[in-house]
């Protein structure tokens, strides 16, 4: 592939490497949120136009992953206002769900699927942002509470407390 | 089968976790980003304008007649204003300078210090142009007020010519009057020194005469 750089004032910003870089763990920071791929590589592609229309901005940024990863996130909740989340949900529900079992089983994984992603979407904000950004693999706690802007403890605490209020709702839920 | 809520939601946590990223989207991605700076650095216009400007380009006859016309009758209303609105001046400038004319009616006086002192702070013609109408000045701008200065500048009384530099003989004056005594400077008027002169051949033929007519005697 040939090197693409941006020209002018952005020319010190080399966009082939930045994607080479970034756009794996931009997208597992999408997709956490939109739970679809097609979208995802849209906010990931949509990244990477806004780092091109304000690279020179972006020079002066001083933790580029982190800043990169805070406007994927953004990106993505803007993005999931406009879609139909419940459809998304229930097509990644039932792509968890294994192949190999009966359609009744199926059926009742996937329910549990769906719930477990609609009581994830009802947690305070902070615990949920804690839970999904927990889900991208090279994403640790410290980086993590970089990109939220919070401490290494807070963030440990709001996972604990996102997981244990998320399974307490889905227990009171499946005990109704 | 998942049999509890813990392992549902490990199941979820999981799946979100274990997304493959799509193969060759880092192409796609630089290939929209290559996209959108050719786009960018083309003739920004063309991304602007409006849809019904990008339809006239249409290449369809009804399209191209339609812009001709259109082009033609910019044309023609770019061609009229300027010629109306430079009528309506020499209309304007015409019924000014028959308000103003009466002023300049009979000969002027010279351009006195103070006549020109007054000239200078109050322009005789300025209370006229205002009392000319404030609504027309006020709907023909800049361009109207501008040729009213013009105007108000071309009546205004002369002021006097700043001084010369004294000539070679004016100077030579002032030098003469500053070193010789009053008497050479009597001499410089020409009755003075005509009658002195005669005083002074009044005096020899005086003195020669009575000697001259002594020796005439004594022969």
């Amino acid at each position: 592939m040939a090197l693409y750089s941006v020209e002018g004032a952005r020319s010190e910003l080399d966009l082939t490497a930045l994607a080479e870089t970034y756009s794996g763990l931009l997208f597992r920071v999408a997709y956490s949120v939109l739970r679809s791929r097609a979208e995802a590589e849209d906010v990931v592609q949509d990244v990477f136009v806004r780092i091109l229309k304000g690279s020179p901005d972006l020079l002066t940024v001083r933790d580029l992953r982190v800043w990169l990863i805070r406007i994927t996130w953004n990106l993505s909740i803007d993005r999931r206002r406009r879609i139909r989340p419940e459809q998304i949900d229930e097509d990644f529900a039932k792509s968890l769900v294994a192949t190999n079992t009966p359609a009744d089983e199926a059926l009742g994984d996937a329910q549990r699927m769906k719930a477990v992603l609609r009581e994830l979407g009802k947690l305070p904000r902070a615990e949920r942002q804690v839970l999904l950004l927990s889900t991208v693999e090279e994403l640790e706690t410290p980086e993590v509470a970089k990109v939220l802007g919070r401490s290494e403890a807070a963030v440990r605490a709001l996972l604990f407390r996102a997981r244990t209020r998320l399974r307490e709702r889905l227990d009171r839920g499946e005990g109704k | 089968m998942i049999n509890s809520s813990e392992e549902a939601i490990r199941k979820v946590l999981a799946g979100l976790r274990g997304c493959d990223v799509p193969l060759e989207m880092e192409q796609r991605i630089l290939k929209a980003v290559q996209d959108q700076a050719s786009a960018e650095s083309r003739s920004g216009w063309h991304w602007s304008r409006p849809l019904w400007l990008v339809n006239l380009g249409a290449p369809t006859v009804s399209g191209r007649l339609f812009f001709g016309v259109l082009v033609m009758g910019v044309l023609a209303v770019a061609l009229t204003i300027p010629l109306l609105h430079r009528a309506h001046r020499v209309g304007d400038t015409a019924s000014q300078f028959k308000k103003v004319a009466p002023r300049q009616v009979g000969p002027q006086p010279l351009a006195t210090p103070s006549l020109v002192a007054s000239s200078a702070t109050v322009p005789p013609t300025a209370s006229d142009f205002r009392s000319s109408g404030k609504k027309r000045e006020r709907a023909v701008g800049v361009a109207r007020h501008s040729d009213s200065l013009a105007l108000c500048e071309l009546h205004a009384a002369s002021r006097p010519a700043p001084p010369l530099p004294l000539t070679r003989e004016e100077k030579m004056l002032l030098r003469l009057i500053h070193t010789v005594g009053p008497q050479e400077l009597a001499m410089l008027n020409s009755e003075v020194r005509a009658k002195h002169e005669a005083e002074a051949d009044a005096e020899f033929q005086q003195f020669f005469g009575q000697v001259m007519a002594k020796n005439n005697e004594q022969n």
